[in-house]
């Protein structure tokens, strides 16, 4: 027994020192890119560490560099060696455990994550981030008090952050304060609009309040609160994954950052140079940001090395719409269809351009195609409508009409066509009576162009030509640009007479303004 | 090196004071709620599923099983739904795994009859849903596949015979429910199909960390579902009243599928659970046709409004209100998500106060049940784990199918759910777990588990603390009849009541015992029940300690 103590206290007295423990996760098979990433900041940690076994900055950059590949489990390693190894209640410390948080708790350990963000706060109780991070893992532990306590003066910190006010809403939602929740859940929305999954809260806050929760259901989508955390910004930038860079840039597409998704896409392309995806994601940024010229050349440096891809296609032809080459776009949108035929995208803008060219029927069968492949999908079952009201297929026209406000009953741009309908369908004085209501409803709500255009046609159809007159005058001064003033011209008999068919003057079915004359398509054919 | 080092300087230590072994303490086995019986009563199925290291979609969902009577013989025995080859299927054929169990004085043993059972594979198959379909009293089987789904009947000596004239969707399903849907006194047929996945247009994808990993369902466009109309005859006559009925429309990738009245309208109603899509609440108006009210009623996104990768589910009374509430496993990351029923059909997402979001965190559920796991009165809970993308640690161990996880067991204590895992003694292992199965296997009262692993051994826990005063109920449309799947029975108490669902269905790919069990009852019992056609039954006699079949 003696002998065993004595070894034991020989090895724990070298062990006293604990060992920079640091997990080695296997990159094998991760993109070669990243493998070189984490290769390079790997030797670079190990030659720090060789250098000071205890270099705090070592292990914060390789827990960077794992973060920003999404190694939670290493990164979390390296950033709570390195919040230990940092002087005590120091930026350095701060910044690691903040890190460290975020890493558990993406990897869904919660309770270290929560020990990470306390400590934070503990060093520095202005840091909004950890306090709205420390929120969110007590309200997924059910500690709603404690919850409370950080969320709603994160929430007040932190009041330009869409993803900030959803957590404080989704509390007092969890709390049965439905007034609260609304409010928050709208402050959200007006900062970011296209956060669309907020509406299902929102009707959820209007059913505690008493209020009809099918309005707010009816503009709900799949759009998420995003955050605005700039730390978490950096860290990102650090990741080598072409994967990610797609992913990144297309999120800041999203964010209509077109500037800097070109950036991450030119490394994406850096990176995987014969990757069809990056070089198309690069045109289209590009295009956005109204570099055409650039934008030319990336796609057709993608449809050199793959003709075939869809994407690649479906932006050439968007491109050259921008340009104004309507012709060279639907090749290409053909092109993208013939590639995938399950590209629903390419589909539906194939559908615009056939409108354009004034391709009615050509038109429908993609719409209907697209009606069929994506059945939930209502603006399909809208273009599809406009086509045969256009071709002047009324009895199609009213089939795809019912069909999509049987999915969404209240969904204005198939009330508007509900109402074009019965004005160059010949419907009884009954329907004309309560078109013209819709359309009056549908233009106070929304005074647009389209909307006038609707009223001057039901209104011309009821034989009130003065009042179809004055709303065709309020259309054209809308119109916001010669191309549409031109369609409403056409479309608009001036006496105010009834029209012989319902084409849309603003739908998304026109091409965007043109950016420059030169059609380039020959050129990238 | 180094913690190894540490390691064996501690044992030193141990060992001086007699205190270091490598046995596990035999005690603290004992102690826990579940024993693994696998391999001891013969329960032995190992699961194919085909790989090639070309990840493949579908090699990753399968798992499913059955816990059923087949033989008539008062016990439950296993059906086990088996993979196969994905780039070729075997010329010879594939069997589902049938296991009788052949429980004498107690003692549970399985024999395994695979081979003269003759469940026949059609496809790539994911899992098993069970029913009487044409009311000879035997239940019959319906095997969801990548690939054709098949009906087998039976044909009451264990042997199986495939019926060409069944339900036969092609297209990749997963779950389904059998539920009299019209009230017509048949079983009719609700099938979740995923997505439209075929070899053919396989993706290559990659994970976050960029590594090639599994696709997410998204990536693939989803499938409508199907309703099989039960029209008449033996063998049934089935009509596809898919479209007819509204719920054939593609509205997201079903995983889970569950038949039950959930606004209290005493029609059956369907819950969809949706991979990475919002779920589905197939409202029926009694007239045959369905309405999908989840986003109204709250049950089809979570708290936040986000759609969750939604994989198995349950529908159950989870506090004793008298309402039928909802739970659903999901993807790591996202919580798993209890909807707890305002009893007019209106649900709220409860998980973070009912101590469910963040213990779900770190995993991947799929097959669960609510089931009074610990017999104290009140629904606990069962989630079988595995993940869909690789997991790291699972990588760097030199796991080949690295989507290993342990299992998890909330036990409910006043409301709220505390992880129990250890102290049941399910947390074992780190398989790919899929489907899951309630059961009583020994008919002792105490809920047994089966666990259905993909590329993995199934795994038999036996709830080793049976309750000490319970109450056992097989519910029968008739005596002799089948199953009344749609039937709730309620335990009157002096505080309340207790409800309970006849039914099979829910979890994941998977067919439990349709038996209910109350437990911890009162010395005398007073038991309502209620059987689909409305018709009720009060029974004040009921001996304790044994199941009784009841019929109108």
């Amino acid at each position: 027994m003696r002998v065993a103590l004595f070894l034991a206290v020989l090895l724990f007295g070298a062990c006293a020192e604990p060992p920079a423990f640091v997990r080695h996760p296997d990159t094998t098979r991760l993109e070669p890119a990243v493998r070189d990433a984490i290769g390079e900041a790997r030797s670079d940690f190990e030659r720090a560490i060789d250098a000071n076994a205890r270099d705090a900055g070592a292990y914060a950059a390789l827990g960077h560099v794992y973060l920003a590949h999404h190694l939670n489990d290493a990164a979390a390693d390296c950033l709570d060696r390195a919040a230990e190894l940092a002087t005590a209640e120091s930026a350095a410390e701060r910044d690691a455990r903040y890190l460290s948080g975020v890493a558990h708790a993406a990897s869904g350990r919660q309770r270290l994550a929560e020990r990470s963000f306390e400590r934070v706060l503990a060093i520095d109780a202005g840091h909004n981030y950890a306090r709205y991070r420390l929120g969110n893992v007590y309200l997924k532990a059910g500690r709603l008090q404690d919850a409370r306590t950080m969320l709603h003066t994160a929430a007040r910190a932190l009041s330009n952050d869409p993803a900030v006010l959803s957590s404080a809403g989704r509390l007092a939602l969890a709390e049965g304060d439905f007034q609260r929740a609304g409010d928050y859940f709208q402050r959200a929305l007006r900062l970011q609009p296209d956060a669309t999954r907020l509406f299902h809260p929102l009707a959820r806050a209007a059913r505690g309040v008493g209020q009809p929760a099918e309005p707010w259901l009816a503009r709900a989508g799949d759009g998420e609160a995003r955050e605005r955390d700039p730390r978490l910004r950096d860290i990102a930038a650090l990741s080598r994954s072409t994967q990610m860079l797609l992913e990144q840039g297309q999120t800041l597409i999203a964010a209509k950052a077109y500037d800097r998704a070109a950036d991450v896409f030119t490394r994406a392309t850096e990176q995987r140079p014969e990757d069809v995806f990056a070089w198309a994601s690069l045109g289209r940024s590009l295009e956005l940001s109204g570099e055409l010229d650039r934008a030319g050349r990336a796609l057709e440096r993608a449809v050199a090395i793959d003709a075939a891809s869809s994407v690649a296609q479906r932006f050439l032809g968007m491109y050259r719409e921008r340009r104004g080459d309507d012709v060279g776009a639907r090749r290409a949108y053909q092109a993208a269809a013939n590639a995938d035929p399950e590209d629903v995208r390419a589909r539906l803008l194939l559908g615009h351009a056939h409108m354009r060219a004034a391709d009615w029927a050509g038109a429908a069968v993609e719409y209907q195609v697209v009606s069929e492949r994506r059945a939930g999908n209502i603006t399909a079952r809208y273009y599809l409508a406009l086509s045969h009201l256009a071709a002047g297929q009324c009895e199609r026209a009213s089939e795809a009409i019912e069909s999509g406000l049987a999915l969404k009953a209240n969904f204005g741009p198939l009330l508007e066509a509900k109402a074009r309908h019965a004005a160059v369908c010949g419907a009884p004085a009954s329907e004309l009576a309560a078109a013209m209501q819709m359309a009056l409803a549908l233009e106070a709500a929304r005074p647009d162009a389209a909307s006038a255009v609707t009223v001057a046609l039901v209104r011309a159809a009821r034989g009130e030509h003065d009042e179809a007159r004055r709303a065709r005058e309020r259309a054209l001064e809308r119109a916001r640009d010669d191309a549409m003033r031109g369609r409403i011209v056409t479309q608009l008999p001036a006496d105010g007479a009834p029209a012989v068919s319902a084409w849309p003057v603003d739908s998304p079915t026109l091409r965007p303004p043109r950016l420059t004359a030169e059609a380039s398509s020959d050129r990238l054919n | 090196m180094l913690s190894c080092v540490r390691t064996v300087a501690l044992c030193a230590v141990m060992l001086a004071f007699g205190a270091c072994s490598d046995n596990t303490d035999p005690a603290s086995e004992t102690d826990t709620w579940f024993r693994d019986v696998t391999r001891e009563s013969g329960a032995r199925f190992e699961h194919e599923n085909g790989m090639r290291d070309e990840l493949w979609f579908a090699e990753m969902m399968g798992g499913g099983l059955a816990s059923v009577d087949i033989d008539n013989d008062g016990d439950q025995d296993l059906v086990f739904a088996q993979g196969q080859a994905l780039d070729g299927p075997d010329e010879q054929g594939v069997l589902h795994a049938v296991l009788r169990n052949d429980l004498a004085a107690g003692v549970l043993r399985f024999t395994d009859i695979t081979a003269d059972a003759g469940l026949l594979a059609t496809g790539y198959a994911m899992g098993l849903a069970a029913g009487d379909v044409n009311n000879d009293g035997r239940v019959d089987l319906y095997v969801t596949a990548f690939g054709p789904d098949a009906l087998y009947m039976n044909l009451g000596d264990g042997r199986f015979e495939r019926t060409p004239a069944g339900p036969n969707d092609a297209r990749w399903s997963v779950s389904a429910a059998f539920t009299d849907i019209d009230r017509d006194g048949r079983l009719d047929l609700y099938v979740g199909n995923y997505v439209d996945y075929r070899l053919a247009n396989h993706k290559p994808c990659r994970s976050t960390t960029s590594a090639r990993d599994y696709c997410s369902p998204t990536v693939y466009p989803p499938q409508g579902d199907a309703l099989w109309r039960n029209v008449r005859g033996d063998p049934p006559v089935w009509e596809d009243v898919s479209a007819k009925s509204g719920i054939g429309k593609p509205a997201g990738g079903a995983l889970g599928v569950i038949a039950a009245d959930l606004d209290g309208d005493g029609h059956t109603d369907v819950y969809v659970a949706n991979d990475g899509t919002p779920n589905l609440l197939w409202r029926n108006d009694g007239q045959g046709h369905f309405e999908d009210v989840a986003a109204l009623s709250g049950a089809a996104v979570n708290m936040g409004g986000a759609p969750e990768a939604s994989m198995g589910l349950d529908a159950a009374d989870h506090d004793d209100d008298g309402d039928v509430d909802l739970f659903m496993t999901h993807l790591d990351r996202e919580s798993n998500t209890l909807y707890l029923n305002d009893g007019s059909g209106f649900f709220d997402d409860r998980s973070a106060t009912t101590g469910l979001a963040s213990s779900s965190l770190p995993f991947t559920g799929f097959g669960t049940r609510w089931a009074d796991f610990d017999g104290d009165g009140d629904l606990d809970l069962f989630s079988a784990n595995g993940a869909v993308t690789q997991v790291q640690a699972r990588i760097d161990a030199g796991d080949a199918f690295p989507l290993g996880q342990r299992n998890q067991l909330f036990e409910q204590r006043d409301g709220v759910y505390v992880d129990a895992s250890a102290a049941a003694g399910v947390d074992t292992g780190l398989d790919v777990s899929r489907g899951m199965a309630l059961t009583d296997l020994n008919n002792d009262g105490g809920l047994d588990i089966v666990v259905g692993n993909n590329r993995g051994v199934g795994q038999v826990l036996l709830n080793a603390r049976p309750p000490a005063r319970w109450i056992g109920l097989d519910v029968r449309q008739r005596e002799g009849g089948r199953v009344a799947i749609g039937a709730d029975v309620r335990l009157m108490t002096d505080g309340g009541q207790r409800v309970r669902r006849v039914h099979r269905d829910g979890s994941y790919a998977s067919s439990s015992d349709p038996r209910v069990v109350f437990a911890a009852v009162p010395e005398r019992v007073r038991i309502v029940v209620r059987w689909p056609d409305g018709h009720k039954r009060t029974y004040t006699d009921l001996a304790l300690n044994r199941y009784h079949t009841l019929s109108p």
